[in-house]
């Protein structure tokens, strides 16, 4: 070999090596930079644990708070043998739920998709914060960027969700322990999507829904709900809609009319279980944490009780129990549920917080 | 060679500490990358301390929507009822209802989660009015005399938009059924 080649060949070894170590210098100042949502704030950290989870569920929820909040998978598993999982985000709007129902369908084939009808009232992107939380976790498929595209604020672009570092760079400034802690991993925030609450924080002086001059539902919200309903059908998967037995926000009787009108329509099941309150037994002095808009750990269970039984009667979900890959798995999933809820009553005895956080 | 080596490696570093360094002034105005950016249309408006809009006059002074809640309390004194809901994922960020005799308001937060805006004031029966004189039980016809028929109208519901705000008054077709005021920053 000449000199002349020797030295091309020593020119694209160093632009090569200069151009990975570059592109791993980025990649770890935007792992570092990101958020990490281990904190006080998790609710970031809830979509991309479905990725690891065992798929085979019979049942698959999709939707905001009042669904991870509200009912608990690992209940629904001890009581019927319903494996299920929750992909659930802060303030998940409707078109996010569709493109996330769109993307499970890509891994598994529930009985049922149970979609949680509050996010109707939002018919236009809301917050760059809460998009972030939904779409950030999410794996890259054409369901993540037609999500983005559909969430997108003004400001907001695609190519700071490519590349996050455009966007989080700033938080080099104000990076935590937990920034390095876990740079490389995360720890599970939730049990199948389920975010469990023990503490108590009865609902009490719950307002009035303000008086709307419009009641009726975006063109938008109607489209995403047609193809959610048309996903399911394609997909021999039950599409059931449901309103959770929420204090606050309200749920306007207008709205709900609506829902129960395209149910029967098009032949859905809709439950609205803010009118089946006291046939579930919930008590808003001590099944909720937050004065009545999402249920503590007792109101939850109560729900899958109560929903798990109308799943298996009237929606033909069959127990799981003896398939042994479900069986192993439901175990750990199980074993962690209630060490954390001993945890979480230990802290809440000691330090007045769920956390442990001194005050 | 080993200049255009060391000249690249500097150039990398150099844009490197760029992407981190000028934008230092765009993250000093979020708190956090994790919350909402909002609020700050009624933020202005209320440190100028002038009410726009249509107004309520209570309790010998007037209150308005985007005014802080600390200045509309001076006004209102203290609340029968006081309810709050934390926003999902934002501790801190919380919409609360003041509940008065005659009426409730809603407020929201600031950006930072700081100071709390009055977001609606709606009344609960017909013993205040508007500074207009329209209250619950007020005739459609009166109700369009003191507010014009220019109002968007959704089968008897009206919504009147002065100054950025909304006046909300849904009727039963005769009469004023509710009346709102409502801050066009909590627009859905």
């Amino acid at each position: 070999m000449n000199k002349k080649s020797k030295q091309k060949k020593g020119k694209v070894i160093f632009t090569a090596c200069f151009l990975i170590c570059l592109l791993l210098v980025l990649w770890c100042l935007q792992r570092l930079v990101e958020p990490k949502y281990m904190g006080s704030v998790v609710e970031g950290a809830m979509i991309p644990e479905y990725y690891s989870a065992e798929k085979n569920n019979e049942v698959v929820f999709i939707g905001d708070c009042e669904l991870y909040e509200n009912i608990s998978t690992v209940e629904l598993w001890k009581k019927y043998g319903i494996s299920s999982y929750t992909r659930g985000s802060a303030q998940q709007l409707i078109w996010q739920s569709y493109y996330l129902a769109e993307e499970t369908l890509k891994y598994e084939h529930p009985k049922a998709i149970v979609f949680n009808v509050l996010s109707m009232k939002y018919s236009k992107p809301q917050r760059e914060a809460y998009n972030r939380m939904t779409l950030d976790g999410m794996r890259w498929s054409p369901s993540k960027v037609k999500s983005i595209l559909a969430s997108e604020t003004d400001g907001e672009h695609l190519i700071e969700y490519v590349f996050p570092l455009l966007r989080y760079h700033s938080r080099i400034s104000s990076l935590t322990s937990d920034d390095f802690k876990y740079f490389s991993h995360r720890k599970k925030v939730t049990f199948n999507g389920y975010y469990m609450r023990v503490d108590t924080r009865a609902a009490k002086n719950v307002p009035k829904g303000i008086p709307l001059t419009d009641y009726s539902f975006g063109k938008s919200d109607w489209k995403y709900l047609d193809k959610l309903r048309t996903l399911c059908e394609k997909n021999g998967t039950e599409l059931i809609l449901v309103k959770a037995p929420t204090l606050y926000p309200a749920w306007y009787d207008e709205w709900d009319e609506q829902i129960q009108n395209y149910a029967d329509k098009y032949g859905l099941s809709y439950y609205n279980f803010l009118k089946d309150q006291d046939e579930i037994g919930l008590d808003y002095s001590t099944d909720t944490y937050d004065r009545g808009l999402h249920l503590n750990l007792s109101g939850a269970e109560k729900m899958a009780d109560y929903f798990g039984n109308i799943l298996q009667t009237d929606h033909g979900c069959v127990s799981q129990k003896g398939d042994k890959k479900l069986d192993r798995y439901w175990d750990k999933v199980t074993s962690r549920y209630e060490a954390e809820k001993e945890r979480q009553y230990r802290n809440l005895k000691k330090y007045g917080n769920i956390r442990g956080e001194k005050k | 060679m080993r200049k255009t080596r060391w000249m690249a490696l500097t150039a990398a570093a150099l844009s490197i500490a760029m992407l981190f360094g000028a934008c230092g002034g765009k993250s000093s105005s979020q708190k956090s990358d994790t919350t909402e950016s909002s609020s700050s249309k009624s933020e202005s408006s209320s440190k100028s301390g002038k009410l726009s809009g249509y107004l309520f006059s209570v309790d010998g002074g007037k209150i308005g929507v985007d005014m802080k809640m600390s200045d509309a309390k001076k006004i209102l004194g203290k609340e029968d009822d006081y309810y709050e809901a934390a926003s999902c994922a934002f501790e801190g960020q919380k919409d609360k209802t003041y509940t008065y005799a005659d009426y409730s308001i809603q407020t929201y937060p600031s950006k930072d989660g700081k100071t709390d805006y009055v977001g609606y004031i709606t009344f609960t029966d017909d013993l205040v009015s508007t500074e207009e004189g329209i209250s619950i039980g007020s005739t459609v016809d009166d109700m369009l005399k003191a507010y014009g028929d220019k109002g968007e109208n959704s089968d008897g519901n009206y919504k009147f938009t002065k100054d950025g705000m909304h006046l909300l008054i849904n009727t039963d077709g005769s009469q004023v059924t509710s009346i709102t005021y409502a801050s066009s920053t909590l627009d859905q």
